[in-house]
């Protein structure tokens, strides 16, 4: 292979998942960080690691000289981008080229052409694949509010530049369009620096649904079935399977062969994913191409047995295909699970701190791909994702029960994460039927996506909950809990203070715990 | 380290009391048996605050001691960020007239923008911060005083 060394443009559990992809081809890894990731694992696990700037992603992992410079002097072959940050800059995959880099990942062209929303629907409806109706763009924010009167409300206002629902707002009314704008056109700003928005008509209650594609320089170009990412908050997912639950043979065959179109129409080489969203009737629309590797590629590989990062290193690297489309097969159940620092109980503000303790559940089936460790410190700079909990099983109902028990053994203590919250998920009965949409976890669940908290009050009254008395479930666990806290300040360096709990309540030495919920709401001292 | 103790162990909390035995301590382990049931814990400490992780779940206690009411700001009238953040937008000025739900400030963290409303009806007594400013969660951002 021409590629001997590889710099990956990016942090966290994903710089991790190349890095491992490195070392099994036998290819170097040089890792890129700022300030805040010194310690970080994937500077810890790389063969190299060049410190890029301040913390800061704009004075960093956003920093295009600074990137291109480490990748020079550590004499690097190709560069990584990952997802987020650079993966999707069609300039960036420019100058890499320009610098005689190779770039993993598309083409600068077809990235630019599928980057750009207006243009790739214009090459999608020519290539007679679906786009959602009612679709508009303009420069000035007064057309943009007298041409959503004529699609109708509710709409979504967009970043042109977007993705992973930075910058993106539901409007229901008139009144909110114009700071729905502003708002939208500011966070597109800070995220892609670019404030273009554009506006769609809004599809109710929508699956979302993708599909894996891979293409090599040879023309050569196949799908790797489906993911079901219809579990979100704030528009980004949260919960990703394979196969769909409502997937059938037929829609299958009609989805993958317009996502093969959609990806042929922008000449697409490496991976990259064909994002739907699909009706209660089966109409699906063409959402966008995620020109890059997707968090969710996890749950691709396990039903595949496809290892994607090797795909697009060896695609990166001038090899063909090493299989056609009937060679692609699908095993089993795969869910994936993103762990957030994030608050489920409180509209899911990002949360930041030291992460205490954690320890990844093992086991048949199970795969963690992270980016931290006990005493990793969470800052505020980054996408709050901590890690991704995937597991495989032979049909979507064992996987779910897989899943239940890796999150019960899965503890991220010191910082509000995302755990508990998907532990929940998988005891959810509509969940557990399949019965699901991207307006799940406001209309199906006691979490909200917007409101500070359903408190715990309400969520010992969970009606959702299959278990027969969940009131008093849920504060026995409370209890038993406060038993742990209190064991361990007992055995807190005088082992004999276990004893001493013996004579309470008598002893005043022992605590009275307060109950304040799971977490101090809002985590205010 | 471990702290195995064969002995019954009575632990109180608030005014329930438990019988545990056959607790086992093993660094952030902790198991014991309840009810004929066995438990099994992961624990962490930092500071005052003892995190529990049990079932899925992460539970945080704080001795009483050092466990402060926080003031709400519905009753008290601070408007504070539930995140540490960059305060990138302040929509009012000391002296401004507000009603409820009007959005005074927002507070971006990690690309996200989270809007601070006005608690009541009232006019903003002071602001602490500037745009550009970088705030802690909790810290009162705008004071909100009631009209008349």
């Amino acid at each position: 292979m021409n590629i001997k060394k590889i710099l990956i443009a990016n942090r966290g559990e994903i710089a991790v998942r190349v890095i491992r992809a490195c070392r099994e081809l036998d290819i170097v890894s040089v890792a890129v960080y700022s300030d805040a990731d010194a310690n970080a694992l994937h500077v810890q696990l790389a063969d190299e690691a060049v410190h890029i700037g301040a913390s800061p992603a704009l004075e960093s992992y956003l920093s295009q000289d600074k990137i291109i410079t480490a990748a020079k002097s550590t004499r690097a072959d190709a560069i990584h981008p990952g997802y987020g940050f650079l993966s999707e800059n069609h300039e960036f995959a420019r100058r890499c080229l320009d610098e005689g880099l190779i770039f993993i990942g598309p083409s600068p062209e077809s990235m630019r052409l599928l980057g750009n929303k207006i243009e790739s629907r214009e090459i999608m409806l020519e290539a007679d694949v679906p786009v959602v109706p009612g679709f508009l763009i303009t420069d000035s924010a007064d057309e943009i509010i007298q041409n959503a009167e004529e699609i109708g409300y509710p709409i979504l206002v967009k970043a042109a530049a977007g993705g992973g629902g930075k910058g993106m707002r539901v409007v229901n009314e008139a009144d909110e369009l114009p700071d729905a704008i502003e708002s939208a056109m500011r966070e597109s700003k800070s995220a892609f620096g670019d404030d273009s928005v554009f506006i769609e008509k809004m599809i109710q209650n929508p699956r979302h649904i993708e599909f894996q594609i891979l293409g090599d320089t040879h023309g050569n170009l196949i799908h790797l079935n489906e993911r079901e990412c219809s579990i979100q908050r704030r528009h980004q997912k949260i919960i990703e399977e394979s196969p769909s639950p409502v997937m059938s043979p037929s829609l299958q065959e009609r989805m993958g062969q317009a996502a093969i179109r959609a990806a042929r129409s922008a000449d697409y080489q490496n991976a990259g994913t064909v994002e739907f969203i699909i009706d209660e009737n089966e109409n699906f629309y063409f959402l966008e191409v995620n020109a890059r590797l997707q968090v969710e590629h996890p749950v691709t590989e396990m039903t595949t047995g496809i290892d994607l990062v090797h795909e697009q290193i060896k695609i990166a690297s001038g090899e063909r295909l090493s299989l056609e489309q009937e060679d692609v097969k699908q095993f089993g159940h795969a869910i994936e699970v993103r762990i957030y620092a994030e608050d489920p109980d409180n509209g899911f503000l990002p949360s930041s701190g030291k992460i205490l303790f954690t320890q990844e559940p093992k086991g048949p089936g199970i795969r963690v791909d992270s980016g931290i460790f006990s005493g990793y410190e969470v800052t505020v700079n980054y996408d709050p994702i901590l890690s991704k909990l995937i597991v495989h099983a032979v049909d979507r109902e064992s996987a779910i029960m897989r899943m239940k028990t890796a999150l019960g053994d899965y503890p991220v203590l010191g910082v509000k994460n995302t755990v508990g919250f998907l532990y929940d998920i998988m005891d959810n009965p509509a969940f557990v039927k399949g019965d699901i949409s991207t307006s799940f976890i406001e209309t199906q669940t006691q979490y909200s996506e917007t409101q500070y908290s359903k408190s715990q009050y309400s969520k010992t009254q969970d009606p959702i909950s299959k278990n027969p008395s969940p009131q008093d479930k849920n504060s026995l666990d409370a209890d038993i809990a406060a038993v742990c806290a209190e064991l361990s300040n007992g055995s807190n360096g005088h082992a004999s203070k276990s004893q001493d709990i013996s004579k309470a309540p008598q002893n005043t030495e022992v605590w009275v715990w307060q109950m304040i919920g799971e977490w101090e709401i809002g985590g205010l001292e | 380290m471990t702290v195995s103790s064969p002995a019954k162990v009575k632990v109180a909390v608030d005014d329930r009391e438990y019988n545990i035995t056959n607790v086992v301590h093993n660094r952030n382990e902790i198991s014991f048996i309840l009810n004929g049931e066995k438990q099994r814990c992961y624990i962490a400490e930092y500071g005052d605050d003892v995190f529990v992780f049990l079932k899925g779940k992460q539970y945080k206690f704080t001795k009483p001691s050092s466990f402060k009411r926080k003031s709400s700001s519905t009753t008290d009238g601070s408007v504070a960020s539930p995140m540490p953040g960059n305060l990138i937008a302040l929509n009012c000025v000391v002296g401004c007239e507000v009603k409820e739900g009007d959005v005074l400030a927002v507070v971006e963290a990690m690309k996200m923008e989270n809007p601070l409303r006005a608690p009541f009806e009232g006019k903003v007594a002071s602001i602490n911060y500037d745009v550009g400013d970088l705030v802690d969660s909790g810290k009162t951002i705008i004071q909100i005083e009631k009209l008349g």
